[in-house]
């Protein structure tokens, strides 16, 4: 079990953020990526697959890791595919078409580093964006991981949420601390 | 067992009707109200327990248990739950992930709960905790089921109070209402209680508002004018009856005093009748005289006539001297022949005058005195020789010659004459002979005689009442109808015996008469002394 693995990752570990090993973060990544897409009441897919992107994965061991958690997952009865995406590799048209099919979006890199401005003008407007811990800019996702307390904290943000349109869970709006751009 | 009144009945009938009403809809109400608390509690924790564990699979499935607690702290607003604790499923272990409240939760068994849990005043739930249809923990929530308790006991003592109350109300509801309904029967009976007391049947209830006791009343009423006719009705004829009753003595004195004179009269014309039937009887035997009588001097005076005409004749040759001795001697035997024939005549006429005087003297003078009874019997059947001689009929009579008897012959002279002219009349009417026979037995105190005839017999008709007066089959040839009762008076009553008619011949009559012997009876032997 994935999750029974992600969640037995986290078990006995909220001690310092510096003492999670690098394997088991990419661990609870996955999890609360996949945890996260299941928390969002979708609206009805045209596509035959849940994609989940992820943005600035280079190393390709979360794309692994949530590729091996969720094989035999499904979210809204959709197989879960992950996708990779490499700002630096594509081009802004070739990331712009493969950004639409996202259902998940888990921000890894700042995009106002990489000079994504198109995350702005997505014409997809209900893509559950995630941003990892080491985003910091907070600009372009609804969901934030960060870390405090030596574990990790869900922040919602209302406004983008807001205006994506997705309805979320309220048990994740229960567990998740606002945050709103005021 | 005492006896309850209408009034209670109906009282009680009200009360009881309103107890059973109110029993019949608090029930289902106190039912409905405990069946409604419990399941309203089960409904609430249920959705209590599902909105938690929706709430908590987030903070589970981020092993978020701060929030998880935070989430269980809420139930702090409510103070009917007792314990809550969350229970996170992780290699089908169950660990205790968060909890609420001042105890311990429990170690659990999802598997052997499967049901909710009521027990010690506590209401236990378990509830799973699911993401995407799969379980990934349990919410155990345990309420406190005193205050529903408490609430539960309230409503039914609200409940009980009200239930109490509406009884008084109805009892003073049926009080009245008895009251009201029955006031008209209440004042239905004072006015019987009056009637009947007073036996003023003028007396009338009062009509009541309520149509229906209104019928009842005036039907009531009209009884009473019914009964009111009747008892005037009754009183007229009690009145006429007093009336009636004064004057009855008088009317019975009346009355009597007539049927007295009614019965007088009819003694008399009794008496009359009979003593006609006696001097007719007289009559018969005087005719019956005479005919006989009349042949023997009838005879004598032929004989004296033929003697005279002798005597003239000799006298007269004795006086023209034609006289011969042969002449002489022819008038003398003629003349001894008529002087004889004129003896022998004249001593039976004599015998019979003897004979018949002697029965019409017994018949008129009624008088005791010794008598042969086949001497007596042969002088009556002589008596009544002419009638006899209307055709062949024969009397026998077997009778001893010795038998003397001491009593009234002619009363026997009666008795046998009516007999035999009962058979010469009745008997041996449209036959021109007949026989009849008389038997005589003397017994021991008693005399007894049959008389047989071998007539027609008696008409069927006329055998139950053969000895009352002015019975007779013969009316129209002028039978008085006397003739048996005159006999049965004799026999019974101055013979002091008696007479039935025996039905054992097939032919005729046949009377058997028993009559006592007086005690100057003289028997058989002594007669043939005498004799």
């Amino acid at each position: 079990m994935l999750l029974a693995g992600f969640c037995l990752a986290l078990t006995g570990k909220t001690a310092a953020e510096s003492a999670l090993d690098q394997q088991k973060f990419i661990g609870v990544q996955a999890a609360y990526i996949f945890n996260l897409a299941r928390f969002v009441q979708w609206p009805a897919l045209g596509s035959s697959t849940f994609q989940i992107c992820l943005l600035g994965e280079l190393q390709q061991k979360l794309t692994t890791q949530l590729q091996q958690g969720t094989k035999d997952k499904t979210i809204q009865s959709l197989p879960v595919q992950i996708l990779a995406i490499d700002p630096a590799l594509l081009s802004q048209a070739e990331a712009e078409q493969q950004l639409q099919q996202c259902r998940v979006l888990y921000l890894m890199v700042d995009p106002a580093e990489t000079g994504w401005a198109l995350l702005a003008q997505l014409k997809q407007p209900q893509i559950l964006r995630i941003a990892a811990p080491q985003v910091t800019s907070q600009h372009f996702s609804q969901v934030d991981l960060v870390f405090e307390q030596g574990r990790i904290l869900l922040y919602l943000n209302s406004d983008s949420l807001q205006q994506s349109g997705l309805q979320v869970n309220p048990a994740l709006l229960s567990i998740a601390r606002q945050r709103t751009k005021s | 067992m005492k006896k309850v009144s209408f009034q209670h009945k109906v009282f009680w009938g009200f009360v009881l009707v309103a107890l059973l009403s109110l029993v019949l809809v608090v029930l289902p109400v106190l039912w409905n109200i405990s069946n409604q608390f419990q399941l309203q509690l089960e409904a609430y924790n249920r959705s209590q327990s599902k909105v938690l564990a929706d709430m908590s699979a987030a903070a589970m499935m981020f092993d978020q248990a701060d929030s998880a607690s935070s989430l269980l702290q809420s139930l702090q607003q409510s103070p009917d739950i007792l314990r809550a604790a969350l229970y996170k499923t992780e290699g089908g272990q169950h660990r205790l992930f968060a909890a609420f409240g001042p105890e311990a939760p429990p170690v659990i068994d999802p598997a052997n709960f499967v049901h909710p849990v009521r027990q010690q005043g506590m209401y236990r739930l378990l509830t799973p905790v699911t993401l995407d249809d799969n379980v990934i923990g349990y919410l155990l929530l345990d309420s406190n089921l005193q205050p529903m308790e408490q609430k539960l006991t309230q409503s039914y003592a609200l409940v009980l109070t009200t239930v109490l109350i509406a009884i008084v109300l109805a009892s003073w509801l049926a009080l009245r209402l008895s009251r009201t309904l029955l006031q008209p029967l209440s004042d239905l009976r004072a006015v019987t209680s009056s009637i009947a007391d007073t036996k003023d049947y003028s007396r009338r209830a009062q009509l009541s508002d309520d149509p229906e006791l209104a019928i009842f009343i005036r039907s009531f009423n009209s009884m009473l004018d019914v009964i009111q006719q009747f008892n005037q009705l009754q009183q007229d004829k009690e009145q006429q009856i007093l009336e009636l009753n004064k004057t009855l003595e008088q009317k019975v004195t009346e009355r009597t005093a007539q049927l007295e004179h009614s019965l007088n009269d009819l003694k008399n014309t009794q008496s009359a009748l009979v003593e006609r039937e006696r001097l007719a009887s007289l009559g018969g035997l005087v005719a019956g005289v005479a005919h006989e009588i009349n042949t023997p001097v009838g005879v004598a005076m032929t004989a004296v006539t033929h003697l005279t005409y002798l005597t003239q004749h000799l006298n007269d040759e004795m006086q023209d001297g034609t006289l011969s001795k042969s002449g002489l001697l022819r008038h003398i035997a003629e003349l001894n022949e008529s002087a004889l024939i004129i003896q022998k005549n004249l001593e039976r006429a004599a015998e019979q005058i003897r004979s018949f005087k002697m029965v019409a003297i017994d018949q008129s003078t009624e008088e005791a005195r010794e008598f042969y009874l086949l001497e007596y019997l042969q002088s009556i059947v002589l008596s009544l020789r002419p009638q006899l001689k209307k055709g062949d009929y024969q009397v026998k009579l077997d009778v001893d010659p010795g038998l003397q008897l001491y009593s009234f012959p002619g009363i026997y002279s009666q008795i046998f004459t009516n007999l035999i002219m009962n058979s010469l009349i009745h008997g041996f009417a449209g036959q021109n002979q007949g026989e009849i026979r008389i038997e005589a037995q003397l017994q021991p105190n008693f005399l007894q005689l049959n008389y047989y005839d071998n007539g027609k017999g008696i008409d069927p008709k006329i055998k139950p009442k053969l000895w009352d007066p002015f019975v007779t089959s013969n009316r129209q040839q002028g039978g008085s109808g006397l003739g048996t009762y005159i006999l049965y008076n004799l026999i019974t009553q101055a013979l002091k015996g008696r007479i039935d008619l025996v039905e054992d011949v097939p032919k005729g009559v046949h009377f058997a008469l028993l009559i006592p012997l007086t005690d100057r009876k003289i028997g058989v032997d002594q007669h043939n002394d005498l004799a």
